[in-house]
């Protein structure tokens, strides 16, 4: 029998820690169904910061801070610490708010789309639909001349991993008692920190020696045929399915499912600007995390940008609740699509 | 494809969104306020707004309902006057309920869990979840009732939809 590679042993440990991982931490403590939530724990982080005024929705989670600290000891024993920069930072700062916004209004990032799936939640599918659709459509552009340049390497250790240092700053602040933490809400449900941070490092770590990346996982598919990434993302899902069944949390349907909407249309169509915005970015809401750990400039850029994006949708009105999509959640959607079509009409070498 | 063309797509579907976006914000802009969508509630800024004066009628509304009587001109006064305090809904589900009126009930809650979601949180002393969890269940069970020998009405559909939100909420998550 022919042994799996270590990129193939990797990838599935990527995705068996997050989905494994990302539901035992609703168990620990987490919100329901958002063990791991890039944008969730951005809004989070943005709300401790003061960046908008929902206690609710104010607390540091050390897994932000465990993501890039994992990424960058991982990046750093494997030689890939690399400080680079792209040549289109305001595009790439713009696309991290967006890529808040469309999972402001979907209530989750696509790590969550894939736990809520795994916890039973089918109105997260339309979700799944939206991000494919809109992964396609970003391949599909880059398939007929767009072209955001490759990023040059230079830039300085200093600057490349500034972003990184600042997580773990607000991490020391916050442990401090010097961040607005709420003590009621969402905020209140927390995985104990050591279980946060750990688990956190764990996946970071793994996730940069394998390169997994759910948005990845669907453009390597549509770009080369490549398959090697999906494995992670559907052993994400299993191993979700598997904890959230034998801890009898899972619950199949469109009824009573935590931090969701019914909304399909909506979910499909915010959804589909994570994608596409992802693909323009190079990664997903947490490939960018990752990337910051690793010295790529352009994701700590798009990391500032989710902070930003994380204030503004609570400030603005953008992000969904139960009740669904509100006006200015779906104006911003529809927004972030104009933005995403600009850059494909205007970035496209022909 | 002829990139022409690829960059006439481009253009039409991004004209299209930034049209829809367009519609969307002018239609909210020219609906009246008290017809916000359940989604749509949001707390309206209280500065300038006499609370004193508030408090007073609030009081008086909670000592109207506590005696069994109807709050309900007085309900109408702070709502009209004091748009999007959850204090009011509150109280106009605690009365509404009372007097058998459930679906309302149920309204007023979900409009007031929207306005404050400390409603149902355990953690907080505004909690009143298993009160609303109650009525959920009393109000869902009537429906599917109604629903086995007859097509739920506008009104019933629309009920049934704040239920699901509040079964959604109850179920916790971030929000």
């Amino acid at each position: 029998m022919r042994k799996p590679s270590s990129d193939v042993i990797l990838i599935v440990g990527s995705g068996l820690s997050l989905g494994a991982l990302g539901a035992g931490l609703a168990l620990w403590g987490n919100p329901a169904n958002s063990g791991i939530c890039i944008s969730c724990f951005v809004e989070n982080l943005s709300g401790s910061l003061g960046l908008h005024q929902n206690l609710r929705m104010a607390y540091f989670r050390p897994e932000l801070a465990g993501f890039v600290i994992g990424a960058l000891f991982s990046a750093l024993m494997g030689r890939e610490m690399r400080p680079r920069s792209g040549t289109y930072p305001v595009l790439v700062f713009l696309l991290g708010f967006f890529l808040i916004v469309g999972s402001s209004v979907f209530m989750g990032c696509p790590i969550k789309m894939m736990l809520r799936l795994g916890a039973g939640d089918l109105t997260a599918v339309g979700g799944l639909f939206g991000l494919a659709a809109g992964v396609w459509l970003g391949i599909r552009y880059y398939r007929s001349g767009l072209d955001l340049g490759a990023p040059g390497q230079g830039g300085g250790i200093y600057q490349g991993v500034a972003v990184p240092m600042l997580l773990i700053l607000a991490m020391a602040l916050s442990a401090w008692g010097l961040l607005q933490s709420g003590t009621i809400g969402p905020a209140a449900q927390r995985a104990p920190f050591a279980v946060a941070l750990g688990s956190g490092v764990v996946i970071g770590a793994l996730a940069q020696r394998s390169r997994f990346c759910v948005t990845g996982s669907f453009s390597n598919l549509f770009l080369a045929g490549d398959r090697s990434l999906m494995r992670g993302l559907l052993v994400l899902f299993l191993a979700a399915l598997a904890v959230n069944v034998s801890m009898g949390v899972f619950r199949f349907g469109f009824l009573d499912q935590p931090g969701s909407h019914p909304d399909l249309a909506w979910n499909f169509l915010s959804m589909g600007l994570v994608g596409f915005a992802s693909v323009l970015a190079g990664g997903c809401p947490f490939r960018q995390l990752v990337l910051s750990g690793e010295g790529s400039m352009d994701a700590s850029l798009a990391v500032l940008g989710m902070i930003v994006g994380g204030g503004l949708v609570h400030q603005w009105g953008i992000v969904s609740t139960s009740a669904g999509p509100t006006t200015y959640g779906k104006a911003a959607v529809l927004l972030g699509l104009v933005f995403c079509f600009g850059i494909a009409r205007f970035y496209r070498k022909t | 494809m002829n990139q022409t063309l690829i960059n006439r797509i481009t253009e039409s579907l991004a004209v299209l969104c930034a049209i829809a976006a367009v519609i969307i914000l002018a239609r909210s802009a020219t609906a009246p306020a008290m017809e916000d969508s359940l989604a749509d509630t949001k707390v309206q800024a209280v500065a300038g707004l006499d609370m004193e004066r508030f408090n007073t009628l609030l009081n008086e509304a909670r000592r109207i309902t506590d005696s069994n009587g109807d709050p309900g001109p007085l309900l109408q006064v702070l709502e009209g006057s004091f748009p999007g305090r959850h204090e009011v809904w509150a109280l106009a589900a605690r009365s509404a309920e009372a007097q058998g009126r459930e679906g309302e009930a149920l309204l007023d809650f979900a409009r007031a869990v929207r306005l404050q979601p400390d409603y149902l949180d355990k953690r907080s002393a505004l909690f009143l979840g298993k009160r609303i969890e109650a009525l959920t269940g009393k109000v869902m069970a009537g429906l599917d009732a109604a629903r086995t020998s007859r097509v739920l009405d506008g009104a019933e559909k629309e009920l049934l939809k704040t239920a699901y939100f509040l079964r959604r909420r109850m179920a916790g998550g971030c929000e």
